[in-house]
């Protein structure tokens, strides 16, 4: 389970994310909806203990954010948005293997498990390849594969089809749905509303650092008396 | 145990890259390889063409009036039995006979004269012109010097017999010149220098060890986290498993690695060069080279181990300031602005210690980061087995790296620091 309470951050002057509190359950995925700057990615990099709360606090797993930081990273995956950094020099299977070592998996599991991802990433021709030779896609796909190489028990995406084509898309599509169904609690981050749609158990709105509303899209459309998603989205952050 | 492992990973996977890296290769092995090399074999083919020069003939021009007469009696009386042959020829300008290199020196004198004081054993002068733009017009006035003086003690060693006299009788005081070594062990005491001093190591290795050093790891240590950061690989790498220490440690390793690497093509290119030109140490030997061409590097066994110590220590320490440097950048851009700043910086202890004897270095020198490294260095190739002011400059290097790796360690936990961006 992942769980936060009253989890705040603040930069300088600004409000990044105010006091939010929500439980993840086992097995479930999350979304964080919002626009840019809402405070998605901030309350991501909180759970993955790369920036401490100003106030507030979450548990991941059981384990606190700040206090049991090291625990934290030990069970958790992370693919950070925005640009996606390789080693260029390194190959598909070098960049996705490193972070299997990093994360304490043995060889074999490691060759299994990269086996695997690059079958499901429809990487396999591209492993030998020097990460600096790949499409942007193939990058953005390796990455992914990166982040989750030793099977964690959470798994944190911030906007995890940014910059992928439909295809590719589907494909980390099938992979998330597959991680759920292997028991994985799972948060991710979108401005796509049918990416949220077709994912998501449940989702929080953010408008400005707050959350407007958390629940399964069928409640919060009923609630707000709409046809979808996008205009819930939009009345939340609208009105507000 | 942990720590060690995951070090290591960071550690191999950050060698991987290095030397998949061609731009590395290059500025890490093949320029340090070929630099000295190319430079001494620029710089001594001109000092090896001027010294055989004047090894072998000096041509000094008298002026047109002078007669074949008393040209001859230079020649046969001043300018001969010296090993170099000095031929004396006639010119109408000296400026011009040196500038289109016809002469080497030029001597105006009166010719009767010299003619006359010659023949007499009396005074006479002889005005030497010279060009010191000119490396052989500038070292042949020694020579040419040389042998006036050699002919003067020639006429006063006879005029002295021929009044019974010997030069000591005219110089009573007689000075013999001893070291405080000597002296020590002559009453029965243990001398400081163990007597593996080399006099051209002292000089250069230190100079050369303490802006090479900093220098060879400025590449990879500037990539080493400001690159991570630029990449944006350094949040997926600190949200592993594996410690901050622990990627720190491995970064840190491989960059010291990848900067022995690089001293080591350095020396090696360094011996090729002094291979290849004997001829420049030959000037800081005492006399004649005579142990092979490269004499001029012997050094003893424990001292060479000391040596190699003291690079590791300067390669330590640098590294540890760039990478504090690197790990406070936002970019490879700003990383490379420090680097630049280090590059400079990093000549001062150099340079500075450049005129320093050994037996000069005190204490304090040894407290001072860097410094105390190359002045370290100083004292064993001066043949200096102080203990005390080694354990100084060791303790207080070890002691500066740990405050160092501890302020990046912080810095690598400080979001202010990892998201300066």
């Amino acid at each position: 389970m992942i769980e936060t309470i009253n989890l705040a951050k603040q930069f300088k002057d600004v409000a990044a994310v105010k006091g939010i509190s929500l439980t993840v359950q086992k097995g479930e995925i999350f979304g964080l909806l919002g626009e840019n700057g809402a405070g998605k990615t901030t309350t991501l990099r909180m759970l993955a203990t790369m920036l401490m709360p100003t106030s507030g606090t979450a548990r991941v797993g059981g384990f606190d954010i700040i206090d049991d930081s090291e625990k934290v990273r030990a069970n958790i995956g992370v693919l950070f948005g925005s640009e996606v950094g390789l080693y260029d020099r390194l190959t598909t299977r070098e960049n996705i293997a490193y972070f299997g070592q990093l994360n304490g998996m043995d060889k074999s599991s490691i060759n299994q498990s990269v086996e695997m991802l690059a079958d499901a990433f429809g990487l396999s021709e591209y492993l030998d390849r020097k990460a600096g030779k790949l499409s942007k896609g193939n990058k953005q796909k390796t990455a992914f594969a990166r982040s989750v190489v030793h099977n964690p028990d959470y798994m944190l995406f911030d906007e995890p089809t940014s910059g992928l084509d439909v295809t590719a898309s589907k494909e980390v599509h099938v992979f998330i749905k597959q991680c759920k169904e292997d028991g994985k609690t799972i948060v991710l981050s979108s401005h796509h509303m049918d990416e949220v749609e077709k994912l998501c158990d449940r989702v929080a709105i953010l408008h400005r650092g707050e959350i407007m509303d958390i629940g399964t899209i069928p409640e919060l459309i009923q609630k707000y008396n709409c046809d979808d998603l996008e205009q819930v989205f939009e009345k939340l952050t609208k009105g507000a | 145990m942990m720590t060690y492992r995951n070090a290591m990973i960071v550690f191999k996977k950050e060698l991987k890259d290095f030397f998949r890296d061609k731009r590395t290769i290059i500025t890490t092995i093949i320029v340090p390889l070929l630099m000295f090399p190319l430079i001494y074999s620029v710089l001594g083919g001109q000092i090896s063409s001027a010294t055989e020069k004047l090894s072998s003939s000096i041509t000094i021009g008298v002026p047109n009036s002078t007669s074949d007469e008393t040209i001859s009696l230079l020649s046969n009386n001043i300018f001969s039995g010296t090993g170099t042959t000095f031929s004396l020829k006639k010119v109408s300008d000296f400026k011009k006979a040196i500038d289109d290199e016809d002469i080497d020196v030029g001597m105006q004198l009166d010719d009767a004269k010299v003619f006359a004081s010659i023949k007499a054993s009396k005074p006479f002068e002889l005005n030497i012109i010279y060009d010191s733009n000119k490396l052989v017009s500038g070292n042949a006035i020694s020579v040419v010097q040389s042998a006036i003086n050699r002919y003067n003690t020639k006429v006063a060693d006879a005029k002295l017999k021929a009044l019974g006299l010997s030069e000591q009788d005219i110089k009573p005081a007689q000075t013999n010149i001893t070291t405080i070594d000597e002296y020590v062990v002559s009453i029965g005491g243990t001398a400081t220098s163990t007597g593996d001093t080399n006099p051209f190591l002292a000089m250069m290795l230190p100079l050369l060890l303490g802006v090479m050093v900093p220098l060879s790891t400025i590449a990879a240590a500037t990539d080493m986290f400001a690159g991570e950061k630029e990449r944006g690989t350094l949040e997926p790498l600190l949200s592993t498993k594996a410690g901050r220490s622990s990627v720190l440690l491995g970064k840190y390793f491989a960059v010291i690695v990848l900067g022995i690497i690089s001293i080591t093509a350095y020396i090696a290119g360094f011996i090729i060069a002094l291979a290849m030109n004997p001829s420049i140490t030959s000037s800081f030997s005492s006399g004649e080279a005579t142990g092979g061409i490269l004499s001029g590097l012997s050094i003893s066994l424990g001292v060479g181990l000391m040596v190699i110590v003291l690079i590791l220590l300067l390669s330590m320490t640098s590294t540890a300031i760039q990478v504090a440097l690197s790990t406070w950048s936002k970019s490879v851009k700003e990383a490379g602005s420090y680097m630049s700043f280090m590059s400079i910086a990093v000549m001062i202890p150099a340079y500075a210690t450049m005129m320093l004897q050994p037996g000069d270095v005190k204490e304090y020198m040894m407290l001072i980061p860097l410094y105390n490294v190359i002045a370290s260095m100083k004292l064993a190739l001066g043949g200096i087995a102080n203990i005390k002011l080694y354990a100084i400059a060791i303790a207080s290097s070890l002691a500066f790296l740990a405050i160092i790796l501890v302020v990046v360690l912080k810095m690598l936990k400080k979001e202010s620091v990892l998201f300066r961006n």
